[in-house]
């Protein structure tokens, strides 16, 4: 805001100007935002311009359980990046911009952490009067790698795992009243380590990217009843017996007087409503369900009330369901992935989910919502969120688009370096595509590991739009393949699970998949009790000048095609073999690489600043179209 | 010790004539092993996971060929090219379903000219192709072939009591039975199985038996020397063994293939897929991935098979030893061509890759031969009839039909001797013709169109120094190379285009 009346002033007089330059000077000791502007001259997307330090990442970050009272902590910060031997800095090195991540353009910064950096993050904060009599929770999207975090110089905890959001109850660090001092400090092994990092490599080169590190989702704040508020919701959607199951979790083992009054309702009007208890699975009649699927995305509003043993209105959280299930099926003599109970074939895009501007972050809501809907008008009814776990508003927009999503777990797999250095010609920890022998992970990577594979299930067991996971990729890190799969089907019976794509596969899981990068596609085997799919094919790289990430690295595709009636005819031709798979060899489900370039790896249906769609959306429609024919 | 003085004479001589010298006295024999589908997967080829202590033991004995390819990989085309000494390219016998003696009926096959010679000359299991309409060749033999079965099982539920595609294939019913439905319409038998039985449960373990039997009825006649010929069927489909042989091995040590894609830049004439293999339960049709299970399934099939067939070998062997014919017998064993196993996403035969050119090869002489010893020649099939004539020292043999083959005996009197520089094989696919030229660090082959010459020939390159598994065809890389390797090519008679069919 100031800035904007500065700008206006400056307009009016040469003296006033003088005279509010002097100001502005004196205020940017206390007023950052005069300093921050994207780093670098790497290309960029049309929404980094819009950024500005106060309106960056403005909303709701927890959609599917919101509370009324929150407040936002992104903006700039103060950051130092020191070596992780030294102590806090007492002062910082510059501003950046949150939740832009320290080695992206739109942090400001566009730095470098190595492994055995830390980064410092300070910010002052104030909490409203009316929050007195409240508790205060303040919540991380994520942060990668291992935050610890500090109020107003105490201790306050520390988490480990780049996707997860981690909360901590800051009530008794809270000075009583004025500015609170909020520090954050952060260590990324990135890929040096073995925790679940995806692509995140240095140094980035073919399909590894640059690293991210710190802080890279929105921060914020909430107030809740002292006396007890709802902690999670879990949701298991029935439509053979049109009810959804709903567990109400609670802050605290409470006695039973305490009840949670649950409203559900579609498109404004309510269809069920109850009083149930809390920590208890209750079952809700939903009477003549309307499914959600990618034609239709009806989605439900649930309402939960958790009211105390006085009668008292002590928290309320707005959530939401869908009423969907996904299932194998036997489909031609194929074992065959149904939706509703019905076959019907996925067709989606691996989707990396990389900004030139913002690396993991995109650089707004909007920016995030543009790759869903391109990917949907071209006719795609499911994406593969690759090696990568998304904000929970992403998850959103595929609920509410009506976008079907295998979510991948982030590969964990450390870059063995050569005679002690890490080269481009490093190899990452995998195992053989055929074959492949579980590696041996070492038990406190391994807990670590499925500790994150958890919460990422746990954190987005709600979400409508999720049908599948995939624990395991193309062998990076796979370990105990087996058991993790039969681990990731216990903890979500109510999904697929695709155990190892494309890679050193176990007859485990609900899926066989395999990944072909050849121009005639290759047909995997249906008989192996599971549905089959392609989980990757296409690949096919148009390099587009003045949309190149690195103009001088090796910009590449599994094929290079030099004109758009190429690209096309190459994709046309694959399409069709995929077509014919599908018609006549059992083929459930098909992902084309990629959404969007990615740095120097450029097969995107996208250039990776968004600006240049390479497949005319219409034509891919309807192209796309004969794959959903009944 | 009698022969110790002659011995030692001729190796200060290095006379070449050492049996037929000593044929006068003690009869030289020749056995010859023809091992069906056999890819070098040997201990003694340096395979860690294979259990072959009988080859190995063989291979002690004498000159193992660690570069030695067949000229054409199919079965009844390679057998043609050992038993004529012609190689497909000479004799446009391509294909199957026809009979050699239909183009060149006054040939003299390899033991056809052993028995002019003298010898008494026999067969049993497999040895020509019989099957897919061809027959048996008489005319190659003292008394009548032992004829036993390819395609076999034991248990009922892998055939459900039916007559199955390639059992009727291979016992040539559609010769005798105009009324059978088309092949394809007929049921696939099992493509393994592991029952608990007697190793004469199988053909191969009978043919074991017969070669036993007539090592001793021969041995009666010492003065008489002999050509047999002993064909086992294993390794070839289905993979139906005792299962004390897939016992032998550990399903999670099974080796899996390293590079199961296409090579980058091949045509799609040097592909190969489905197949032969898809002829059997379970296996997929029309599918180019296999899951690991299957994967391993079935070159474990491979490996039990393989272990089998060695140990009827062995029975043979350690027959011979028994009767103390060892001393005087000439022994080789060859496989007919090698096999993908699932390298390149390739499974059986049919391509002019290496790993279904590239065949076990192994020559024992007593007293010529040194045991133990291998060498890095580049060997064909087409080499082995003027190498065994010569070893006994009989003429270098003159057709009527073209004998391609270049004779060994060099080599195996001394093995660091080269008679030549490469390898010629080929093989028919999609209306072309692939040539290739294998050399020590090389493959090139050339596809020419065979009906129309306007069509530019395609052309592939593999680096095997550097790229063993073939990822890349580096032809459009190294034209030069490519341009050398068809000057060695272009030196050969123009390949007979036209199939025989």
């Amino acid at each position: 805001m100031k800035n904007t009346f500065f700008v206006k002033k400056q307009r009016k007089s040469i003296l006033k100007l003088f005279l509010i330059v002097s100001i502005s000077f004196l205020f940017n000791q206390v007023t950052f935002s005069q300093n921050w502007k994207p780093a670098g001259e790497k290309i960029k997307t049309r929404w980094a311009k819009n950024v500005t330090p106060d309106n960056v990442w403005q909303e709701y970050p927890r959609p599917q359980f919101e509370r009324a009272e929150w407040i936002n902590l992104n903006g700039l910060w103060e950051y130092s990046v020191l070596k992780t031997s030294q102590a806090q800095p007492k002062k910082f090195q510059g501003k950046i911009l949150v939740p832009f991540c320290v080695e992206s353009s739109l942090s400001g910064v566009m730095g470098e952490v190595k492994g055995d950096d830390r980064i410092w993050y300070k910010r002052q904060f104030e909490i409203p009067a009316n929050w007195n009599q409240k508790n205060v929770i303040l919540n991380f999207e994520a942060v990668d790698y291992a935050a610890t975090i500090y109020v107003n110089g105490a201790l306050v905890g520390f988490h480990k795992g780049a996707y997860d959001r981690f909360s901590f109850d800051i009530t008794p660090y809270l000075n009583p009243k004025g500015s609170q001092e909020l520090i954050v400090s952060v260590v990324d092994p990135s890929s040096a380590g073995v925790q679940p990092r995806g692509k995140q490599q240095m140094p980035q080169e073919g399909i590894w990217y640059t690293p991210v590190s710190g802080i890279w989702q929105t921060v914020w704040m909430e107030a809740v009843s002292k006396e007890a508020f709802l902690r999670e919701v879990k949701m298991e959607p029935d439509i053979n017996k049109k009810a959804i199951s709903v567990i109400p979790m609670l802050s605290e083992p409470l006695r039973p007087e305490y009840k949670v009054k649950a409203v559900v309702s579609f498109k404004g009007n309510v269809v069920a409503q109850t009083v149930i208890p809390a920590d208890v699975k209750s079952v809700i009649e939903i009477s003549n369900p309307q499914l959600w699927s990618p034609d239709a995305p009806y989605l439900y509003d649930l309402n939960l009330t958790l009211i105390n043993a006085k009668g008292e209105v002590i928290d309320t959280v707005a959530s939401y369901f869908g009423m969907r299930k996904i299932n194998l099926g036997e489909f031609n003599g194929y074992k065959y992935i149904f939706l509703n109970n019905q076959p019907l074939f996925q067709y989606g895009t691996l989707d990396q989910g990389w900004w030139p501007d913002g690396l993991y972050t995109p650089p707004s809501d909007e920016a995030m919502k543009y790759d869903i809907e391109i990917t949907k008008k071209m006719g795609f009814n499911m994406i593969r969120k690759h090696v990568k776990i998304e904000p929970d508003r992403w998850y959103y927009h595929c609920d509410k688009m009506g976008l079907m999503v295998w979510q991948d777990m982030p590969s964990g797999m450390v870059v063995i370096p050569e005679n002690g250095q890490i080269k481009a010609s490093s190899r990452v920890q995998k195992v053989p595509r055929i074959g492949g022998t579980d590696l041996n992970q070492r038990s406190e990577d391994a807990a670590q590991f499925e500790s994150e594979l958890r919460r990422m299930i746990d954190i987005h067991y709600n979400s409508p739009s999720i049908v599948v996971w995939v624990p395991f990729n193309e062998g990076w890190g796979q370990y105990a393949t087996r058991r993790i799969a039969n681990m990731v089907k216990e903890l979500d019976p109510t999904r697929l699970v695709n155990a190892a794509s494309g890679w050193a596969d176990y007859p485990c899981g609900d899926i066989y998949d395999i990944h072909s990068y050849s121009a005639k596609v290759l047909i995997p085997q249906t008989s192996s009790g599971r549905a089959s799919v392609l989980g990757e094919y296409g690949g096919l790289g148009y390099p587009i000048d003045g949309h190149l990430w690195d103009s001088k690295m090796r910009n590449w595709g599994y094929g290079t095609y030099h004109s758009e009636k190429d690209l096309m005819n190459a994709y046309k031709s694959q399409f069709e073999q995929i077509v014919d798979i599908k018609n006549t060899k059992g083929l459930s489900a098909a992902v084309f690489t990629q959404t969007t370039d990615v740095e120097g790896e450029v097969n995107g249906l996208m250039t990776y600043d968004r600006e240049v769609i390479k497949f005319p959306i219409e034509k891919m429609k309807e192209m796309h179209s004969v794959l959903f024919k009944k | 010790m009698k022969y110790l003085p002659i011995v030692l004479f001729h190796l200060i001589l290095g006379c070449s004539t050492l049996f037929a010298q000593e044929s006068k006295s003690k009869k030289t024999n020749i056995l010859i092993f023809l091992v069906d589908d056999l890819k070098p997967t040997l201990g003694v080829y340096g395979d860690k996971t294979a259990q072959s202590p009988n080859i190995d033991k063989l291979a002690a004995k004498g000159m193992l060929f660690t570069n030695a390819y067949c000229n054409q990989a199919v079965c009844g085309p390679s057998r043609i090219n050992l038993l004529l000494g012609s190689r497909s390219t000479s004799t446009g016998l391509y294909k199957f379903g026809k009979e050699f003696r239909d183009d060149f009926p006054n040939a003299v096959t390899l033991p056809q000219y052993f028995k002019n010679a003298g010898y008494q000359v026999e067969s049993m299991g497999k040895v020509f192709h019989i099957g897919h309409g061809t027959t048996d060749d008489e005319a190659s033999w003292s008394i009548p072939h032992f004829k036993e079965k390819v395609i076999e099982y034991i248990l009922p539920e892998s055939t459900n009591r039916k007559l199955t595609r390639e059992e009727a294939f291979f016992e040539n019913t559609y010769l005798y039975f105009n009324d059978l439905p088309s092949n394809s319409k007929l049921p696939r038998g099992a493509a393994w199985e592991a029952p608990n039985v007697l190793d004469e449960a199988y053909a191969d373990g009978r043919v074991a038996r017969h070669a036993i039997d007539r090592l001793r009825e021969l041995k009666k006649n010492p003065s008489h020397p002999f050509f047999m010929a002993v064909g086992f069927a294993r390794p070839h489909l289905p993979f139906s063994v005792p299962k004390k042989y897939w016992d032998l091995y550990d399903p999670k040590n099974i080796p899996m293939p390293s590079y199961v894609d296409e090579p980058e830049g091949a045509p799609k004439i040097a592909i190969k897929r489905g197949g032969e293999i898809d002829q059997f339960n379970p296996i997929p049709t029309d599918q180019d991935i296999y899951t690991d299970t299957l994967t391993r399934k079935l070159i474990h099939g491979y490996y039990a098979s393989m272990s089998y067939m060695d140990a009827q070998l062995g029975r043979v062997m350690e027959e011979l030893e028994r009767l103390k014919m060892l001393e005087n017998t000439i022994i080789v064993l060859w496989g007919d061509h090698g096999w993908h196993l699932g390298d390149h996403g390739i499974w059986t035969k049919h391509t002019n890759f290496e790993q279904a050119t590239h065949i076990p090869l192994l020559f024992v002489a007593p007293g010529l031969i040194k045991p133990g010893t291998s060498s890095t020649q580049l060997a064909e099939t087409v080499d082995i009839y003027p190498t065994l004539a010569e070893l006994v020292g009989l003429p270098r043999p003159t057709g009527p039909q073209p004998i391609d083959g270049t004779s060994l005996f060099p080599v195996l009197k001394n093995s660091k001797a080269q008679v030549r520089n490469h390898a010629y094989h080929s093989y028919p696919r999609g209306g072309y013709l692939g040539e290739a030229i294998r050399t020590q660090q090389y493959r090139m082959v050339r596809w020419t169109h065979m009906k129309d010459s306007s069509i530019k020939p395609i052309y592939e390159l593999y680096d095997y120094q550097y790229d063993y598994d073939e990822t890349k065809n580096l032809s459009a890389h190294y034209p030069e190379k490519v341009k050398e390797l068809e000057t060695i090519l272009n030196q050969y008679p123009k390949a007979k285009l036209t199939p025989r069919n």
